[in-house]
């Protein structure tokens, strides 16, 4: 028995990453997750995954970009379904480099999938949720939309922009019985903080040393915060972003 | 059982929320010390909920000392210490006394302070623990007739950050919940009083329903399990239905 038996999860980004770990996560508790993502192979991977481990899971191929996209996988998870409990939108990629000489094509790209994407799904799955009176939304935004960093103009104002949707719509839909949280991830464990390491452009001793507690975080340590505000134990928790981050943001980081 | 024979301590645990906190640490199986300046309804609160009585006045620094002490003699460790001890003068702040913004401080700010400086050194001794801050969303948000309640949760709240910074290396995790209104004897006894009507309350609160003290408990508990928060520290949790992030323009009804 888990706390989220029975219910339907829409995980965007749900491939690989913190959303896959977020749709185990969800299985594990009970949930049946769709995992809604651009990458048909890294979708059925996951599918293929999570079934094996005796999950319910299926894939819904989803372009968070386009509206028709997004309005037909609300559509088919209520068809097949009958509802909508929980959307995650952890869809992302990130965009990074000097804003003087940003290929305008990455600025699109970047606001286009993370900051309209967040909206248009929230749209699209919102409508349904209104009309049962029932549903959490848990945008996965990110430090980086609560401070500046080098090279970072793009991905963080657009996670910014994913932290106040979430205070806003929370804030409008809060009395129809939909909630909207946001967790803001530190630096995390993942297969694109990998390849970041790979490229050169991140070193993980440099985010351990950033970091109180000295080390990234694992994707588990994420998607069990995820778990945690989309059951009914955070019934009062709406319009908010909760910070795991081994402290990053807490700390104004003047060495001792 | 999720604090099987954890040492959970709380402060003002004779009533209230810090009561309600006792009996859900219980419950989930951790050896409870309730310590509380009031004999009576401290150990009131032990009989009811076989939890271990042990006064102390949290604003007097050598209280402090030698209760920690005696608790780590007794029980072998500290896993979870809750700051929770409030009181609160209400008035203009033209119109308070002194006397009451230094009682206020006292408790709410020092005493946390007391206990944190006496706490963090057996936790960081044994390399585990985590201290969780009763915060409000008072502390955040100005609210006239509160300066030493809101001065002193907003205290609280740089003092969790500044703690989770240092202790973090220590393996010491350091968070604060941020409670909205939440139907407790205090926030009853000020609706009689003829302080803030219910309406009012109800009215600039997004999701239209105050909080149930189990909402708090329940952020509580997922704060002090390091299962779940295991990456969290220097956070405030807001468990406030929305007020937060609702504060720009209300009421609801003419929000346009």
């Amino acid at each position: 028995m888990g706390e989220l038996d029975g219910r339907i999860a829409i995980v965007t980004g749900g491939g690989r990453g913190i959303g896959f770990g977020i749709a185990q996560r969800l299985c594990q508790a009970g949930a049946r997750v769709v995992i809604a993502e651009f990458n048909p192979d890294s979708g059925h991977e996951a599918v293929r995954r999570l079934t094996e481990q005796g999950f319910e899971a299926e894939f819904h191929e989803t372009d968070v970009r386009k509206p028709e996209s997004v309005e037909a996988l609300a559509q088919a998870v209520r068809a097949h379904h009958g509802r909508i409990d929980i959307l995650v939108n952890n869809a992302g990629l990130a965009e990074i480099g000097p804003t003087e000489t940003f290929a305008l094509d990455d600025w699109y790209r970047q606001v286009d999938v993370m900051y309209n994407g967040v909206f248009l799904c929230m749209q699209a799955v919102g409508r349904v949720m209104l009309e049962q009176g029932k549903g959490v939304i848990l945008n996965i935004s990110s430090i980086g939309g609560l401070g500046a960093w080098p090279m970072r103009s793009a991905y963080n104002s657009a996670k910014a922009a994913v932290i106040s949707l979430t205070e806003n719509i929370g804030c409008e839909w809060a009395r129809r019985g939909v909630r909207v949280v946001s967790v803001a991830p530190g630096v995390t464990r993942t297969a694109m903080l990998q390849q970041m390491v790979d490229e050169g452009i991140a070193t993980l001793e440099r985010y351990n040393k950033r970091t109180p507690m000295g080390r990234v975080g694992e994707v588990d340590e994420i998607a069990s915060v995820v778990q945690f505000l989309v059951s009914d134990r955070a019934s009062y928790i709406t319009a908010t972003t909760v910070t795991v981050d081994g402290g990053w943001v807490a700390w104004g980081n003047l060495p001792l | 059982m999720k604090f099987q024979d954890q040492v959970v301590c709380i402060t003002g645990a004779g009533r209230g929320i810090g009561l309600e906190l006792v009996k859900a640490f219980v419950m989930e199986g951790a050896q409870v010390v309730i310590a509380d300046i009031n004999a009576d309804s401290g150990q009131a609160a032990a009989r009811e909920t076989s939890g271990t009585f042990v006064q102390v006045d949290v604003s007097d620094a050598a209280s402090v000392k030698q209760a920690v002490q005696a608790i780590a003699e007794q029980f072998g460790r500290i896993d979870v210490w809750i700051n929770n001890a409030g009181v609160a003068h209400k008035g203009l702040a033209v119109d308070l006394n002194p006397e009451d913004w230094d009682a206020d401080m006292g408790v709410m700010l020092s005493g946390a302070f007391y206990c944190a400086n006496q706490v963090g050194r057996v936790m960081m001794k044994q390399g585990s623990g985590t201290l969780i801050n009763i915060a409000s969303v008072n502390g955040l948000l100005a609210q006239k007739g509160r300066a030493p309640y809101c001065a002193a949760k907003a205290g609280l709240i740089m003092l969790t950050k500044v703690l989770a910074s240092e202790w973090a290396e220590h393996g010491v995790r350091v968070n604060a919940v941020a409670p909205g209104v939440v139907m407790t004897d205090l926030v009853q006894e000020g609706i009689e009083q003829g302080g803030v009507t219910e309406d009012t309350y109800l009215e600039r609160i997004p999701m239209g329903r105050m909080g149930d003290l189990r909402e708090v408990v329940d952020a509580v508990l997922f704060l002090a399990d390091s299962s779940e928060s295991s990456f969290m520290t220097g956070e405030v949790l807001r468990v406030d239905g929305g007020w937060t992030a609702y504060h720009l323009f209300h009421p609801f009804s003419e929000a346009f």
